[in-house]
């Protein structure tokens, strides 16, 4: 305990010192890959609203009536298509 | 006109250069990593514990320096008043914020291996992590608070100058304050064998790379995002610039779509 | 404002109408946040009733009829932050509610002078609150004589009220503006503090002591001056930003 207060503590045995640099470095690991899945999520997310784009615009030229806003688009579509101007 | 027109014909792309800096990344990563557990002799005092430091001060190093560019972006935006700045400012100091939990967290995990305490006082460089940890997570709640964007972006531009001097200032104060305690030397870089100080300056290079191709990665996001919403404007024929969205902490993204159709002259879209 | 008799040296010119100085500026402000406090009373009243209530706190918290040192430096200065937080949170409420940005944007005058002007409220109201405190603090909670120990600490005080002046204002000023005043303010402040309360707490800590030193450790006098110069440049660079609209 004296030993530990002044400083001079014996390096830890390998086993247990082992344990704690593991941990460091495996908690960098984790905020990188937190952050990948974070990403993963947007893209997904990205597709889905790109698809739901390209059907609206392939509708849209075609003067049809405008697919139904789906519940988790961000913005729904109004009836805009017959008095939106020509792309 | 002509400066929109430029802008058109070089539209915006935050992604450009990310492929690059990634394959850097993963390189340096390795090295450093090879380096530190192949290379690098044990320390006499503290043994296999000590590797922490080569994951440590680079988070450290890198979050201070990325808080500090945040501070120097926010005065670009100031200066410029052009909102790419403040998104740039923005993105940098939440990077730096996380990679500032990661230097407390490392910091802790060393702590509890050394002393048998998951927190020491004795520690400026814990310490003053924890006060600017303190300050900087008060950045989001104040952005969200304003809703006005143009005003919020000021105010968080402020705010980021202030912190980015602040920050050496505290490491100043902090260690001053705690030399009177047992000065055992945790994290210093100074009078380090050669190869201790090589592997923690590669270590240093592999965690700022990490830090930047994250931060282009995040830029990148949030304006393919952000150009999505501006298409799906489009095609339901409203306004491409009007303001959808709601409240939200994030600096709004400008896109290149915008200001050409503008530039274009044609109108509503 | 009156009308303006002599054109005085200013930074920036503004409109027709001849911009007017600096420190007259600072001079009307003053006037009125003074009549406003006397009228009003809300801030410093409000500051010293806390002050004395936190050291009768402390002394049930601590379970000690007296303290010495750092744990006396260390009381006296956490209560005179949390009091000035108070003040901190009150200082531009009223202007914000009540349009008094509005009017002071629209005149001629140089912006730097509400900075100034707030600044130096807030160091009033910190001065007249330590003139209560302080004696308070030597009465209920501090063991070693006051007297001897006086002119070190009004020194530390001194320039630990500047910089909490300084910050104070302009944390104030960014948190005003917000939708959670009250909490953004103290949030705000509080780490940019903490070198105020290192370099007061260890400057006044030996001179708390029976057997004590005369006069602070210059080291500890020069980190608070440093600090308050710099953040008082700081202010002086960016509370313009903040006033624009």
């Amino acid at each position: 305990m004296i030993a530990t207060a002044l400083g001079e503590v014996p390096a830890l045995p390998l086993h247990t010192a082992g344990k704690y640099v593991a941990g460091a470095y495996i908690v960098l690991f984790a905020l990188v890959l937190i952050y990948v899945a974070i990403m993963a999520i947007r893209l997904s997310r990205l597709e889905r609203d790109l698809g739901e784009l390209l059907s609206m615009s392939a509708s849209s030229p075609e003067g049809e009536q405008a697919p139904e806003p789906t519940a988790d688009m961000a913005e729904p579509a109004q009836d805009s298509h017959a008095e939106s101007t020509p792309a | 006109m002509e400066t929109s027109s430029r802008a058109a014909s070089r539209p915006l792309r935050y992604g450009s250069g990310l492929r690059t800096l990634s394959i850097s990344t993963v390189v340096a990563m390795t090295v450093a990593l090879a380096l530190v557990f192949f290379y690098v002799p044990l320390e006499a005092e503290q043994g296999f514990l000590q590797k922490i430091f080569y994951v440590h001060v680079p988070l450290a190093t890198v979050a201070l320096c990325g808080f500090v560019l945040g501070g120097l972006l926010a005065i670009q935006y100031l200066r410029t008043r052009d909102p790419r700045w403040d998104m740039r400012s923005y993105v940098v100091i939440h990077m730096s914020l996380i990679f500032a939990l990661g230097t407390l967290i490392t910091g802790s995990i060393w702590a509890k291996g050394s002393w048998g305490h998951w927190w020491v006082w004795s520690e400026p460089t814990l310490v003053s992590f924890l006060i600017i940890f303190l300050l900087y997570a008060t950045y989001q709640p104040l952005r969200f608070a304003i809703e006005d964007p143009e005003r919020q972006a000021r105010y968080a531009s402020v705010f980021a100058i202030t912190a980015g001097a602040f920050v050496p200032l505290n490491y100043v104060a902090v260690n001053e304050s705690t030399a009177y305690v047992h000065p055992r030397v945790f994290s210093s870089a100074s009078n380090l064998p050669a190869s201790m100080s090589f592997t923690l300056l590669v270590s240093i290079v592999a965690i700022a790379l990490l830090f930047a191709t994250l931060c282009k990665y995040e830029l990148t996001a949030k304006h393919t995002r952000s150009q999505v919403r501006a298409l799906r404007r489009r095609l339901a024929g409203e306004e491409l610039d009007a303001p959808r969205r709601a409240r939200s902490a994030a600096p709004a993204v400008q896109h290149a779509t915008a200001v050409s159709m503008r530039a274009a002259g044609r109108p509503g879209l | 404002m009156s009308g303006v008799q002599a054109p005085q040296q200013e930074r920036e010119t503004v409109g027709p109408a001849q911009p007017v100085g600096l420190w007259r500026t600072v001079g009307a402000l003053l006037r009125k946040e003074l009549l406003v406090e006397l009228r009003t009373l809300e801030s410093v009243p409000g500051m010293s009733l806390f002050a004395l209530s936190t050291f009768v706190v402390f002394h049930f918290a601590l379970n000690r009829g007296s303290v010495e040192g750092d744990l006396g430096a260390g009381i006296l200065w956490v209560t005179l932050l949390f009091a000035a937080i108070l003040g901190i949170n009150r200082l531009f409420v009223a202007d914000a509610d009540q349009g008094g940005f509005d009017a002071f944007l629209l005149a001629p005058v140089n912006r730097t002078a509400m900075l100034v002007a707030k600044a130096l409220t807030l160091l009033g109201f910190l001065l007249v609150l330590e003139l209560v405190a302080v004696p308070a603090f030597a009465v209920l909670l501090l063991g070693p004589p006051l007297g001897p120990a006086l002119p070190g600490l009004l020194e530390t005080l001194a320039l630990g009220d500047l910089g909490v002046a300084v910050i104070g204002t302009l944390v104030a000023a960014m948190a005003v503006q917000t939708r959670a005043r009250d909490l953004l303010g103290p949030l705000l402040a509080l780490p940019l503090l903490v070198p105020i309360v290192i370099g007061g707490a260890r400057a006044s800590s030996p001179l708390l002591v029976q057997a004590h030193r005369a006069a602070p450790a210059a080291r500890w006098l020069l980190t608070l001056g440093l600090y308050d110069l710099v953040f008082g440049l700081i202010a002086y660079a960016l509370f313009d930003f903040l006033l624009e609209d």
